[in-house]
């Protein structure tokens, strides 16, 4: 397993060791764990492309989180404004749970008066979980290395296509 | 900071909100408008869920649905906020009893 797998597993750790005596800083670690697993393996998957080995750490180094939310954020919106195709949900998925849990990491690491509960903290630590499977079942289409570009340099991120018109939908 | 779009917007917001409320599993959801942590508009929905929809597979699968559905419902390149989603048992908001996640009266 990789760096970013072990993470996972860390992470998965921390939120069930402490049985029913749940602790903050358990609950916290969990979800700045699992923050981080998602950030390394999106990392480790662009650089991974890099030629040079010994220069992929150097790289890894440049990426930073703000423009990384960034990006997820405006390939969440692209994915709607666009009406792009389910099969690229797990995409937009993967971005939309990398924003939620570096939002969650400020949080965790910064802001003692939010308490955690363990249902939270399960969903965040899951939803993780579910992204490393979301991104091992796209990372072979374009548009999934599109987005690891845009990740490594986002002044590539292109503008989102003209709205269309959104169809009639029911709410349930 | 001034989020015109979360108050023309609302009336979808709440929509939305009582559509996800239907959902098996939720109990009730609030929301609050703010910037998140990195400056931008954002909307932060706090779902408190049913006990028994609160851990393993049952948690996984609402919690899936809520933020999928709800993401669909609102619209988000024309919210102009981007979602954020929290989630709580019944007995666990019983125990902190935190006045932002109580149900409106």
């Amino acid at each position: 397993m990789g760096f970013a797998d072990d993470l996972l597993e860390q992470a998965k750790h921390l939120l069930n060791k402490d049985g029913d005596a749940l602790k903050q800083a358990s609950l916290r670690r969990a979800i700045s764990t699992a923050y981080y697993a998602l950030f390394h393996l999106l990392i480790d998957e662009a650089v991974g492309k890099w030629g040079v080995e010994h220069q992929r750490s150097t790289l890894a180094r440049t990426f930073e989180h703000g423009s990384m939310a960034q990006i997820c954020e405006e390939s969440v919106k692209s994915f709607y404004i666009a009406q792009q195709p389910p099969a690229l949900a797990p995409l937009k998925d993967v971005a939309h749970t990398f924003n939620e849990l570096q939002q969650k990491r400020l949080i965790a690491d910064y802001d003692n008066s939010i308490v955690w509960t363990k249902a939270n903290a399960e969903t965040w630590v899951e939803k993780a979980d579910t992204a490393f499977k979301n991104w091992r079942s796209v990372r072979s289409l374009p548009e999934a290395q599109d987005f690891l570009l845009y990740l490594f340099l986002p002044k590539l991120m292109p503008k989102p296509e003209p709205k269309k018109p959104k169809p009639e939908r029911d709410l349930l | 900071m001034f989020m015109p779009s979360a108050i023309t917007k609302q009336p979808e917001i709440n929509a939305a909100v009582v559509a996800a409320e239907r959902l098996p599993g939720v109990r009730y959801i609030r929301y609050s408008v703010a910037p998140d942590w990195n400056g931008q508009s954002a909307i932060f929905f706090r779902v408190v869920l049913a006990d028994e929809a609160s851990t393993g597979e049952r948690l996984r699968d609402i919690t899936t649905q809520v933020i999928w559905r709800m993401s669909e419902w609102l619209n988000l390149p024309e919210l102009e906020l981007f979602p954020y989603f929290d989630f709580r048992s019944e007995s666990e908001q019983a125990t902190l009893n935190e006045p932002s996640w109580a149900k409106a009266s």
